[in-house]
């Protein structure tokens, strides 16, 4: 089943995202900051391009 | 994990500059939040704070994680698509992306519906949060049926959740629908300015947090256009490729 993986994942985003909330992030910081996918996404992109 | 389809760069310039302007935004909004308010270091970043950015990158990292999986699944999905299983679906497009709804509703059915016996973990939590909705104070309305008007009475915070989940869901399947329409860039550029929106609406109705608002205004500028930026430097150079 490879949802699992996803699932698993999802469901600790979601949780981790929530969590960021009781430590005193503004909304505004958590809006712009979870933009910044493209960064991480392009990281990842690239390490595993050059792994393989 | 083997995901060794391009081996060559996969990205140009443009895209990289794009991103680089991103992340600058990013840490520009991050350190545009001082706590001013607490002891004696004004210009200090609180351990609270750093500890909320350290989750929020984490979870940023799962979730770049998870788009890579996703990406891998839908790609090997994407010979046999599962358009059988549902064949009342609009052909109205072309071959590829007539197999990519199906394949994006079964992804949203089952990412949220296999996550829910995961909330056992955290059913504590729930309880706490549950009570705290239900001692919130509590609002009487008078609801208008024909013929009758009853009263009822419920906790304040209730509509504003209802409302919440509502409206997420009309997002969500907003989106989704989106994208099986129109093209990437459209997509992203709606986003971006859904962002913009929800970050202007934030800040007008809720200001109340310690900010420096030029530098959060400049750097959310940043994170948006190096977005659509890279959209469309990614867009150009897909079709240089092809030609």
């Amino acid at each position: 089943m490879p949802y699992l993986i996803q699932v698993a994942l999802f469901y600790l985003v979601s949780l981790l995202n929530n969590l960021a909330f009781s430590y005193d992030i503004p909304m505004p910081v958590h809006i712009i900051f979870r933009s910044g996918g493209l960064v991480i996404s392009m990281l990842m992109g690239w390490l595993l391009s050059r792994k393989s | 994990m083997k995901l060794s389809r391009n081996p060559e760069p996969r990205y140009n310039v443009a895209q990289v500059l794009s991103v680089l302007i991103v992340t600058v935004g990013v840490i520009l909004t991050t350190l545009s939040s001082h706590r001013r308010d607490e002891t004696a270091s004004a210009s200090y970043l609180s351990r609270r704070y750093l500890t909320g950015i350290g989750i929020l990158t984490l979870a940023l990292v799962l979730s770049g994680f998870l788009g890579v999986v996703q990406e891998k699944t839908f790609a090997s999905y994407n010979g046999n698509s599962p358009t059988t299983t549902r064949p009342k679906k609009k052909p109205k497009l072309s071959g590829k992306i007539a197999g990519r709804p199906d394949i994006w509703e079964e992804s949203m059915f089952y990412l949220h519906f296999l996550a829910l016996p995961l909330f056992l973990f955290i059913r504590h939590d729930l309880r706490v949060q549950a009570r705290a909705v239900f001692s919130s104070p509590a609002h009487t309305t008078t609801v208008y049926v024909p013929l009758a008007a009853a009263q009822i009475t419920f906790p304040a915070v209730l509509p504003a959740l209802l409302a919440n989940t509502l409206t997420q869901l009309l997002c969500v399947a907003g989106v989704h629908r989106l994208t099986t329409r129109v093209p990437t860039l459209t997509v992203t550029l709606v986003l971006v300015v859904r962002k913009a929106v929800s970050l202007v609406l934030s800040v007008v109705l809720f200001d109340g947090s310690d900010v420096t608002w030029g530098m959060l205004w400049s750097g959310a500028f940043l994170v948006f256009a190096g977005t659509v930026g890279y959209t469309v430097s990614g867009r150009a150079s897909k079709k240089d490729k092809r030609a």
